[in-house]
């Protein structure tokens, strides 16, 4: 009976039909398991299945024999996927840094400047999430009316006797007007995040370091980023499914073969199953997922250093 | 560590649980016995298949499964996602030119090559049609589509208003000679806005127009790149020509309306695409007639090789790989291919690309007299005369190439020059915004 | 931590001005909902190349000259299929979000607070799956949902959706924030598992669950490749997919539709931001201490 436990005296084995508790870890792995269940059956299904499909598809030919890596190898002789994987990899790494280091900013100006009392500052907060609100299609439709070829942007161009530009179809322009719609749907959440995780920093630890005479940039590289490295990182990791997120956008606004600057990844995955090609686009897939993976492991191993010491 | 077991089994249970399930699945796609009947996919406005599918009752034994879509992505989506799922899987397509399927990538894997099976059957000859037509049907040497029907555009125009025009123009012209002499008469007849000197009145894009008739050449049958810059130039530029008069055309073709006399006693060339040749060849003359014109005469517009005339194939067949029943499959292939037929009305949906169906055809138009409307009035079709059917037999036997469009690259070029046609962008940018695109999509 | 000085009035000046520049698109949109829907069209129906004959260009002025709600009654009370666009959209993203919801904290509670085989290899798997994008397992998940005839039918969209492996990581990392000692004194107490998990953990987490709704919500409220692969009919698209057809014919009622189509999200947003901030702002510091390789 529940009343006859004396605290600290535990029983060695748990079976489901009696009512005495069980060690932490014991108990812990069969009702885990069936807490975790549904998920992980659906993820099987859904998810690892059809992945196990595609490694499938991309070690066989066509009609079905195992052709080992012949695909990956004729994938990488594709000039298309090495355009793709290098301006992917280039969107990637110029959009997330830039978002992070301008969220930084803002964030860390409008903690040192701004009094929680000021005038507005809610009605701001509130202001700069808002883009990720839009709907896709509607904030395209904004794009294009501005930056088409005959849009507001050229017209004023013409008014002012200049010539006009083809801003979504020419090099470099259409890789920064996918980078600033990117950064402006997302670092707004990412600033508040960001914020979030400043205000944790307890003032003291700032005023000791004042104490010792650290400037503003000693404070801020060897006290403030790493105790907020880990909202750093998540905010990387949104960064990153928020770059994906941009294809939308990108399809939306340049079609099926956009400007070579910003043909990526999922263009060239697209228009192969227009084609059928199911070997090229499943080896494109496993290829992505081996940078992933790469990423993320040097992410984690990195990451497990910091932290709130 | 009893529990430590009893996880195991149980995931390892779930795993092989769910793997068989979908192994299951995919098994149940495949397996398809041997059986008497064929599956035919095609679209429901080729009207010569269903005459071919009556035909192939009549005469076969084998059971025709024969499924109609309407429209050509619905059939090409069905396509492709029974290839994919390797599930109901047709053993014939019909295509038509307007096909989304990307042919040159899919050919590989998706249709069987029908070499063997032309060898093997001895009532099958190969002179019965029209031999640039099947050679279009070819891709790296072997025979994979069998055409149906092919389609050129074609210029109708009055002798005599030329002449007093002041253009020079014959039949035999080339494309240089002719374009110069649309676009100084376009120069000369600039101000008045009652007359057009060619109308296009059919409302295919134009690049795609020229591109297909002047066969010019980016792929050769092996897929490799072979496009020539100067082609290219003089497609575009002369595409420019049309489009920049297109505006007028549309005008004066709104002032006139169904009056067909009055258009072409206004628009100097007449410029008519996707036409059943023949009978509408016939038509179009008694039109002119009616109108008062009595030298009709009517020129292909030249391909951009010398000599060389060029048309397309806008209807045809494949067998699928995976098909069990090949020798069904190409005899209803056959069927179609030979299938011919006037109906009571007198409409007749392609243009045949066997000898005999295209010449007993135009026989049949020279025996036809019916009257039709036109306009307000009614007017007389008279019978074919001897002159035009011997012209229309030159024309069709003079087709010297053949070729299968490629959607895809028609598309990107449409999209690349576009600009250019509009007047927004330069030649040059397009050409290079055109061949990195080309790139792209040729090595995806 | 606050330092007044000149910097906080320039701050201020830039924060405000990025407010400002940030919301002028959204500001364009509603502003021209309420405009005239002949004057929307023959000014930015300019940037389409076949509507444009006379080379002209687009220009700000015309949309503010008249104001009216003409789109919005044009939208709701004529152009059925735009709602029923709406309505599609709601169909698909309400059983994301409820079974989504239950499927994410069982999940999360699985991992933060149990220990079982396979776990970290789970884990691991989750966090690739959640960085890839989504054309990568559409596919394979198309050739699935066709064999088992599911193509067509809400659920190839929404299946997926539920078992999102975003979900079950981000509630992860919230529960991991919540204290062991309630849940076992509650253990000893002989409360079972499941009345742990209702009365204990899940109130905590009341944040992370808001966050889990906010973040999938804005996901699928915005699909656009899933529905157009899985579904076939256009009558089954959501608005999100149909608003592209709609911007290029009907630019008339486009800007309406769109913020029609944004409303939910919007009101949703004012009235949970908060909420929302807050629990970022509480369970942010401990978050990420990565679980992954521990």
């Amino acid at each position: 009976m529940r009343g006859d436990f004396a605290r600290g005296e535990l029983p060695a084995r748990k079976t489901k039909e009696t009512k005495k508790f069980v060690p932490l870890k014991t108990r812990k792995s069969i009702t885990g398991v069936l807490f975790a269940l549904p998920g992980l059956l659906g993820f099987i299904v859904l998810v690892a299945i059809p992945f196990g499909m595609t490694v499938y598809y991309s070690t066989t030919n066509g009609v079905g024999q195992f052709v080992f890596l012949d695909n990956y190898i004729d994938l990488f002789h594709s000039t298309t996927f090495q355009l793709a994987l290098v301006n992917t990899m280039r969107f990637t790494l110029i959009g997330v840094s830039m978002l992070l280091i301008l969220s930084l900013a803002l964030s860390v100006m409008f903690y040192h400047h701004i009094k929680k009392s000021t005038f507005g500052i809610h009605a701001i907060k509130s202001a700069v999430l808002l883009p990720i609100v839009i709907p896709t299609a509607s904030i395209v439709l904004i794009i294009q009316i501005l930056f088409e070829p005959y849009g507001i942007i050229n017209g004023l161009i013409t008014t002012l006797n200049g010539s006009p530009v083809e801003w979504l179809y020419t090099a470099p322009y259409s890789f920064w007007i996918l980078i600033v719609l990117f950064l402006w749907k997302n670092c707004g959440y990412c600033m508040v995040i960001l914020l979030a995780a400043l205000d944790t920093i307890e003032p003291s630890i700032h005023e000791a370091a004042l104490c010792d005479r650290a400037n503003g940039f000693q404070r801020f590289f060897y006290i403030t980023l790493p105790l907020i490295s880990t909202s750093v990182f998540f905010v990387a990791i949104i960064g990153i499914i928020g770059i994906y997120r941009m294809f939308r956008e990108s399809y939306l606004l340049m079609g099926d073969y956009p400007h070579e600057s910003v043909y990526m990844l999922q263009n060239f995955i697209n228009n192969n199953i227009r084609n059928l090609n199911y070997q090229r686009l499943s080896s494109a897939s496993i290829v992505f997922l081996l940078f992933v993976t790469l990423f993320v492991v040097l992410l984690l191993k990195n990451n497990i250093g910091k932290g709130e010491e | 560590m009893l529990k430590w077991k009893g996880q195991i089994k149980l995931t390892s249970k779930v795993i092989l649980l769910s793997i068989l399930i979908v192994g299951l699945f995919t098994a149940c796609g495949e397996g398809r016995t041997k059986s008497d009947d064929i599956t035919v996919y095609y679209v429901k406005s080729d009207r010569i298949v269903d005459i071919a599918i009556n035909d192939f009752n009549k005469s076969s034994k084998i059971t025709l499964n024969a499924v109609g879509f309407d429209s050509e992505q619905e059939m090409d989506d069905q396509f492709i996602n029974n290839l994919n799922t390797r599930q109901q899987v047709p053993d014939v397509i019909v295509l038509n030119d307007k096909t989304t399927l990307d042919l040159s990538k899919i050919y590989q894997s998706t249709f069987l090559e029908l070499d063997t099976l032309m060898d093997q059957d001895q009532s099958f000859n190969e002179s019965f049609y029209i031999e640039a037509a099947m050679d279009g049907g070819k891709i790296d040497d072997e025979q994979i589509f069998l055409p149906v029907s092919f389609n050129l555009p074609v210029l109708f125009f009055d002798t005599d208003k030329v002449q007093s025009a002041g253009v020079t123009i014959t039949p035999e012209a080339d494309i240089d000679t002719l374009f110069s002499e649309i676009e100084s008469h376009m120069d000369s007849i600039s101000q008045n806005d009652k007359m057009s000197t060619l109308l296009n009145l059919y409302q295919k894009p134009i690049l795609t127009l020229l591109f297909r008739a002047g066969s010019v050449e980016i792929l050769n049958g092996k897929g490799e790149y072979v496009l020539e810059k100067e082609e290219l130039n003089k497609l575009v530029d002369y595409a420019k020509i049309i489009y920049d008069e297109q505006e007028k055309a549309y005008r004066v073709a709104e002032m006139y309306g169904n009056d067909f006399s009055a258009l072409a006693s206004n628009a100097l060339f007449l410029l008519w695409d996707n036409i059943n040749l023949p009978y509408d060849v016939r038509a179009f003359d008694s039109l002119y007639q009616a109108g008062g014109m009595d030298n009709i005469d009517l020129m292909t517009i030249p391909a951009f090789k010398d000599g060389e005339r060029a048309a397309i194939i806008n209807l045809y067949g494949a067998i699928i790989k995976s098909t069990v029943n090949e020798g069904a499959s190409f005899e209803f292939l056959k069927t179609l291919m030979d299938s011919y037929a006037v109906s009571t009305n007198e409409v007749v949906y392609t243009t045949p690309v066997s000898r005999s169906s295209y010449d007993e055809y135009l026989r049949h138009l020279k025996q036809k007299k019916n009257v039709a409307q036109s306009g307000r009035s009614p007017i007389t079709i008279y019978p074919m005369s001897d002159a035009m059917e011997a012209k229309l037999q030159e024309l069709v036997y003079d087709i010297s190439v053949c070729i299968i469009p490629n959607t895809m690259i028609e598309n990107i070029l449409e999209e690349s020059f576009g600009p250019y046609l509009a007047g927004s962008r330069t030649y040059d940018d397009c050409f290079a915004d055109f061949e990195r695109t080309l790139q792209i999509y040729l090595e995806e | 931590m606050y330092k007044p000085g000149i910097w906080s009035k320039v701050s201020y000046v830039i924060l405000v001005l990025i407010a400002v520049v940030v919301i002028m698109p959204i500001v364009m949109m509603v502003i021209g909902s309420v405009s005239e829907p002949g004057h929307i069209e023959a000014n930015y129906s300019l940037i389409y190349d076949e509507y444009n004959f006379s080379n002209e260009y687009a220009t700000l002025k015309t949309t503010t000259s008249t104001l009216t709600i003409k789109q919005y009654l044009t939208v709701l009370l004529g152009k059925l299929d735009i709602l029923l666009g709406f309505w599609n959209g709601i169909y698909l993203v309400v059983p994301i979000l409820m079974f989504g919801l239950v499927i994410a904290v069982t999940g999360g509670y699985a991992f933060a607070k149990f220990d079982f085989w396979g776990k970290q290899i789970f884990l691991f798997a989750y966090i690739l799956v959640m960085l890839l994008p989504t054309q990568v397992t559409l596919v394979p998940q198309f050739i699935f949902f066709y064999q088992i005839n599911l193509i067509g039918s809400r659920w190839a969209v929404i299946l997926p959706g539920i078992f999102s492996t975003f979900g079950v990581f981000l509630i992860y990392q919230f529960m991991r924030k919540i204290p062991d000692a309630p849940i076992e004194s509650a253990g000893l107490e002989g409360a079972s598992e499941l009345r742990i998990f209702w009365s204990i953990v899940l109130p905590q987490c009341r944040s992370g669950m808001i966050a889990y709704i906010m973040l999938t919500l804005i996901d699928y409220w915005n699909m656009i490749e899933q529905p157009l692969i899985l579904l076939n009919s256009e009558a089954q698209y959501p608005l999100s997919v149909l608003l592209r057809t709609v911007n290029r014919n009907e630019l008339g009622i486009a800007f309406a539709s769109g913020v029609l189509y944004m409303l939910p999200m919007f009101l949703l947003f004012m009235l949970i931001s908060d909420d929302l901030v807050e629990g970022i702002s509480n369970t942010m510091p401990q978050i990420m201490k990565k679980g992954g390789k521990n």
